[in-house]
């Protein structure tokens, strides 16, 4: 190997990603070389004054505002649509909102305020809960607040892509799920995108189309999350519809503001189209 | 799957679990998140909206998480966040860049390494200077450099952050590192020429 060779090598093979041939050559040839050795040892001090100066360690303060912030977080969404006699109830973590930035969750009162204020919801929680018809109908609920969220929070898509190919792999390692992103658009159902959400204690994968000015929110449930004979099929809450089907060991629901013939146009052209 | 009247017993459980998980494998990482927040957003108050907003959502989705890399489950979800931000607030950051191999002139003038800086500038100065062209980079450089150089992942992990094959990984290093030290030469003169 020639100087000219191994100078054109040397930042890969300091950053250790040289195969092993090379590596030998280029480890035989530094053994004799003044000239690269001293080249090898200037960018090695470059590299070492690069990570003095720039790195940013979290600040002190960022850590406690975080560690309370999550302390605290038996976090609670409102839910206007869905929740019976205008109550918050907890269901996930919730972002910070805009308007509560700046806030200093620093304080351990706060923590303090906030285990009370989660028993108190606890209390109204259980009395939530148990004034559930049944689990199908909770279901719906958390879907319908999911999608609303979706429109609201400016979060409708964690991965913009019209591209299937670009959708599916997206999220590979991030939940256990691998949903069928397909594009519809010659059907009228354009793919817009996807996004991770959170919907019966789960990480899901919510599929996210376009068809005229409503939004379709399609999200990918294991099998397991319905009773395979629950009823209905089809339902209606709070002005959405929702349909549900199951195919390839997953249950699909889609939910939109569009007409219930729309989301049955939509399950037909889906379920003959995904793999 | 199927919630009983006991859920939020349930659900606390749960959650003590989830804390405990994100505690031991997450909340290490935290120094690493700040740092790219800091690198791609470009200012302290808003990489520190962005790390925390990212670290919620790692919480959230915890349960999702089975690798064995939580740093860069971690540092993902982070860029993620980082590039909402940017829509949101300077879209003009997200503008594509051309993709091109190095030619050879830009070849040969890797060969170089930048002139060690002690012997210029002084340490303040010269981390001054860094600082500020390692903001001048464009955003698809500056962050596999920072992934790179401060976080010191394999091309490989940087691949799976970014999303990107990972030819264009190295590509964009070898830009990235090719402009950061000429612009690093050519201020470098410039500054002690005028006796600073």
């Amino acid at each position: 190997m020639d100087c000219k060779t191994l100078a054109s090598l040397l930042d890969v093979y300091v950053d250790g990603e040289t195969d092993l041939t090379q590596t030998l050559l280029i480890e035989q040839h530094l053994a004799d070389c003044v000239a690269c050795k001293a080249r090898k040892q200037a960018l090695a001090d470059w590299r070492a004054m690069i990570r003095k100066a720039a790195y940013f360690p979290a600040p002190a303060g960022l850590r406690e505002r975080l560690e309370a912030a999550l302390q605290g977080s038996i976090e609670h969404v409102q839910i206007e649509i869905a929740a019976p006699i205008h109550k918050t109830v907890p269901l996930l973590p919730s972002m910070p909102r805009v308007a509560r930035r700046h806030r200093h969750f620093g304080q351990r009162w706060m923590a303090g305020f906030a285990s009370v204020a989660a028993l108190l919801l606890f209390a109204l929680n259980l009395n939530w809960y148990l004034r559930q018809p049944n689990a199908e109908t909770r279901l719906a609920t958390e879907l319908v607040a999911a999608h609303v969220r979706s429109q609201l929070a400016a979060h409708l898509t964690d991965v913009v892509s019209s591209d299937q190919h670009t959708v599916k792999p997206w999220f590979n390692g991030r939940i256990d799920i691998a949903p069928p992103a397909i594009d519809l658009a010659a059907q009228g159902y354009a793919l817009i995108g996807g996004r991770l959400d959170y919907i019966a204690g789960h990480g899901t994968a919510a599929l996210v189309y376009r068809h005229h000015e409503h939004v379709l929110n399609v999200f990918v449930l294991p099998a397991g999350a319905v009773p395979a004979d629950a009823k209905p099929e089809a339902s209606s809450l709070q002005g959405f519809h929702l349909l549900r089907w199951a195919q390839s060991g997953l249950v699909l629901w889609v939910i939109s503001d569009a007409s219930e013939s729309t989301l049955q146009g939509f399950a037909e052209a889906f379920k003959q189209t995904a793999p | 799957m199927i919630d009983q009247p006991s859920k939020p017993a349930a659900d606390a459980a749960q959650h003590a679990d989830a804390m405990r998980r994100f505690n031991q494998s997450v909340l290490p990482h935290l120094d690493a998140a700040h740092n790219l927040a800091r690198w791609l957003t470009g200012h302290a108050s808003d990489a520190q909206d962005v790390t925390q907003e990212a670290l919620l959502r790692a919480f959230r989705f915890i349960d999702g998480f089975h690798g064995s890399d939580a740093r860069a489950w971690l540092l993902t979800i982070v860029r993620h966040a980082a590039y909402s931000w940017l829509e949101r607030h300077r879209p003009q950051q997200l503008a594509a860049v051309p993709e091109t191999a190095l030619d050879a002139a830009e070849q040969s003038g890797a060969i170089e390494p930048a002139p060690s800086p002690e012997n210029i500038l002084s340490d303040q100065h010269a981390h001054a200077l860094l600082l500020e062209l390692m903001n001048e980079l464009p955003l698809p450089f500056r962050e596999v450099l920072v992934l790179r150089e401060l976080e010191e992942l394999s091309y490989r992990e940087i691949a799976a952050v970014t999303d990107l094959p990972i030819g264009t990984v190295m590509s964009r290093l070898a830009r990235a590192r090719l402009q950061l030290r000429a612009a690093w030469t050519r201020r470098g003169l410039e500054e002690t020429s005028h006796g600073l």
